[in-house]
């Protein structure tokens, strides 16, 4: 797995992709899923960067990743409501799926896939002292955006115990276990968004009182790291792919 | 004077919170600093320093003076961390980094140190903290009180000359609460500390002033040798501490749960067993212990939430387990859409139980905006609608000021007339007052002791 500059400090040998890099490869990745619909080239996408990124991210948000499978069958759900045309592609007993159902269900599972993969895998292997450090220093990114990004990636487990505990609370009240309406994720996603969004202010105004606008800029180069020439590879490969150069069938 | 304010008015929005203030601190002072929930005291810390009119959409019409600097012009306040630490009332609201180390290191880096220098620093203060040995480890698994020990060594590592504590005892155990204790107890010299606390009884013996407030005015200051103080700061609505040990008597009746040989816990692993456990309609039972001894995990085994790693739990009726944080059991965005739901589903009208009135008057507010007593007190009426036979309560005391402690007393005794309630606490007042009976919970078992024990035990604990 790949690990992040604290690890450093743990004795490891170094780790083998800078954050920058890994930042970088997620935000490729990402716009690469958003520009194409080709379900062959979102499959290429999905297999290359989105699994590995939802492997990893099971490891520490197994929930979150499984709430992402449910919206995968979401979406199923939907799209055959709506676009349930064409040639029978196959069948559930009754229900006989459809070409264009079927075809947009595909297109958009593996282009979310790919978009939680590349952002899990970011999510999944950095800590936000080193993301901080890397955005700003080596990418010269504003240290606003740097620490937001950067607490983001804190907030994530916090974000999980959170869900536990709403997930309890609807249980409490009657809810089904496993949502399904957008009711359900309404229900569920409103006391995260509501102690998420209080937590953040008040985090926000305690990096304040702790110097954050005092924080010096610094400035290196970027110190490029043995796995980065392997990002770059990958992050090119798909690149060629999604632009068609290369033909997937 | 390390900080010198004249506060002619402060508020949020146009609203004023604050008239008339006049606070000072001198070197080497420690100030306490009490009023009831709303009466005003946080927002003297944040109009203090610079927050309300620099971070927030907030105003201060005065005069500041803070270690020199002027908190209120956007120049001076930028200049305040060099000089101030401030200990926010909720760990997680404050802790940015994944580990302690990385934690107090964010705020000697924000303050120019070197990447090895602030390393340095940032070791020997943990050490300094009671945190050796924990640098590296994930700040979430750290107890409520090696967090709250976290903050205060993130706040002092670049040895400001004024430190601010916002409700410090919000979120930790008696025993985090000895330990923040100890540290203030030894922290003399030229440095300043403000503590702002509504339980002002854990800090009467240590402080050199005590200045209450009340409904955003300074409404008496004492020095705490004075005999009459206790009396003095209720009469003003602070909470001064007293309690009395209610016998135990309560009529009980039927078996509403009952565990046997349970263990509680994670992934297979046990972190909390307990023998023989039985409550009874009309009882309650009081959980206690240090944080992270397995107090929730065993409140969720108990109700269903998690399955038993050995052992069994019967049931005897409908259970609810009611979160330590209230905004987990809102669902809706208005508190009129809660009530409707609410009696939809348990034809229970909220605002029909006695002294729930008040929820009328904010039908249309979102609940995740009502005040944090509010949003408690709307809590405890959807969890007495749905008329459980056993209810858990996890935590359900913190941060509640006297006024709020009072209604919690009798709506928890109106939940045990007619239900079982187990519920898990720190607050002496709760296992005093309202407890029949005490498990203590720690060391990975749980086991049951006698209730004048367990009193005595809590308030030898934080001493």
């Amino acid at each position: 797995m790949m690990q992040s500059g604290s690890s450093r400090r743990r004795g490891d040998s170094g780790p083998p992709v800078s954050v920058s890099a890994l930042l970088l490869y997620s935000m490729w990745v990402t716009v690469l899923a958003v520009a194409t619909s080709d379900p062959w080239k979102l499959g290429f996408l999905a297999l290359v960067t989105g699994l590995p990124g939802l492997v990893l991210g099971y490891r520490r948000y197994g929930i979150l990743v499984l709430l992402l499978g449910l919206s995968l069958l979401g979406t199923f759900m939907n799209m055959v409501l709506l676009y349930n045309v064409g040639d029978p592609v196959f069948s559930i007993g009754p229900l006989v799926v459809r070409e264009e159902a079927w075809r947009r269900t595909v297109s958009l599972d593996l282009r979310i896939i790919s978009l939680a993969g590349a952002g899990l895998l970011f999510a999944s292997t950095v800590n936000p002292r080193d993301a901080v450090r890397s955005l700003e220093v080596e990418l010269g990114m504003p240290r606003g955006l740097a620490f937001a990004l950067a607490f983001a990636l804190r907030l994530l487990p916090l974000v999980y115990r959170d869900l536990q505990e709403v997930m309890a609370a609807r249980r409490m009240r009657g809810y089904k276990r496993v949502p399904i309406t957008p009711g359900d994720y309404r229900s569920l996603f409103m006391p995260l968004l509501s102690v998420t969004v209080e937590r953040g202010i008040w985090v926000g105004v305690a990096a304040e009182l702790r110097g954050f606008s005092l924080r010096p800029r610094r400035r290196v180069r970027p110190r490029l790291r043995r796995g980065d020439a392997m990002l770059l590879f990958l992050a090119v490969l798909q690149g060629v792919v999604v632009a068609g150069l290369v033909q997937v069938p | 004077m390390l900080l010198e304010a004249r506060i002619e008015e402060a508020g949020y929005r146009g609203k004023p919170v604050l008239r008339d203030v006049e606070l000072s601190l001198g070197e080497g002072e420690k100030l306490l600093i009490v009023g009831s929930s709303g009466s005003g005291k946080t927002t003297i810390l944040l109009s203090a320093s610079g927050v309300l009119d620099n971070l927030l959409e907030g105003y201060t019409r005065g005069k500041v003076s803070l270690a020199g600097l002027n908190p209120l012009d956007p120049d001076g306040f930028t200049r305040v961390p060099s000089k101030a630490g401030f200990v926010l009332q909720d760990p997680d609201k404050q802790l940015a980094m994944p580990t302690p180390l990385d934690e107090v290191m964010f705020t000697l880096e924000n303050l120019g140190w070197s990447e090895e220098e602030a390393r340095k620093r940032a070791v020997e203060v943990l050490a300094e903290m009671g945190l050796k040995g924990l640098e590296l480890v994930p700040v979430e698994n750290l107890s409520g009180g090696q967090k709250r020990r976290l903050t205060l060594a993130a706040s002092l590592a670049h040895d400001p000359v004024i430190l601010f504590l916002d409700e410090p005892t919000a979120s930790i155990d008696p025993w985090g609460l000895a330990e923040l204790r100890s540290y203030l107890k030894r922290a003399t010299g030229r440095r300043g500390i403000a503590i702002i606390e509504h339980k002002a009884r854990y800090f009467l013996d240590m402080v050199d002033r005590v200045v209450a407030v009340r409904d955003g005015r300074v409404a008496g200051s004492w020095r705490p040798r004075s005999p009459s103080l206790v009396e003095e700061l209720e009469a003003v609505g602070a909470d001064a501490g007293s309690y009395t040990i209610r016998e135990p008597g309560r009529s009980v009746g039927d078996v509403v749960a009952e565990a046997h040989g349970l263990g509680a816990g994670y992934k297979g692993r046990a972190v909390a067993r307990v023998g023989e456990l039985t409550v009874r309609r009309g009882e309650i039972v009081a959980l206690i212990g240090p944080n992270g001894g397995g107090k929730t995990t065993l409140l969720k085994t108990i109700g269903g939430l998690l399955k038993p790693i050995e052992g069994e739990v019967i049931l005897r009726g409908r259970v609810f387990y009611m979160p330590q944080h209230p905004d987990y059991l809102f669902l809706f965005p208005t508190v009129g859409r809660e009530v409707a739901e609410v009696k939809a589903s348990t034809g229970v009208d909220i605002t029909s139980l006695p002294g729930f009135e008040w929820v009328r008057s904010v039908m249309d507010r979102s609940p995740y905006r009502l005040s944090h007593g509010q949003r408690r007190w709307l809590a405890f009426g959807i969890a007495m609608a749905y008329r459980a036979d056993l209810y858990l309560l996890d935590e359900p005391t913190t941060g509640m000021d006297i006024s709020l402690y009072r209604t919690f007393g009798s709506l928890v005794e109106e939940l045990a007339s007619r239900s079982g309630v187990i519920t898990s606490t720190h607050d002496v007042r709760v296992v005093a007052e309202h407890a029949d009976r005490v498990y203590m919970v720690s060391g990975g078992r749980a086991w049951e002791v006698d209730k004048v024990d367990a009193v005595r035990l809590l308030e030898e604990a934080w001493r």
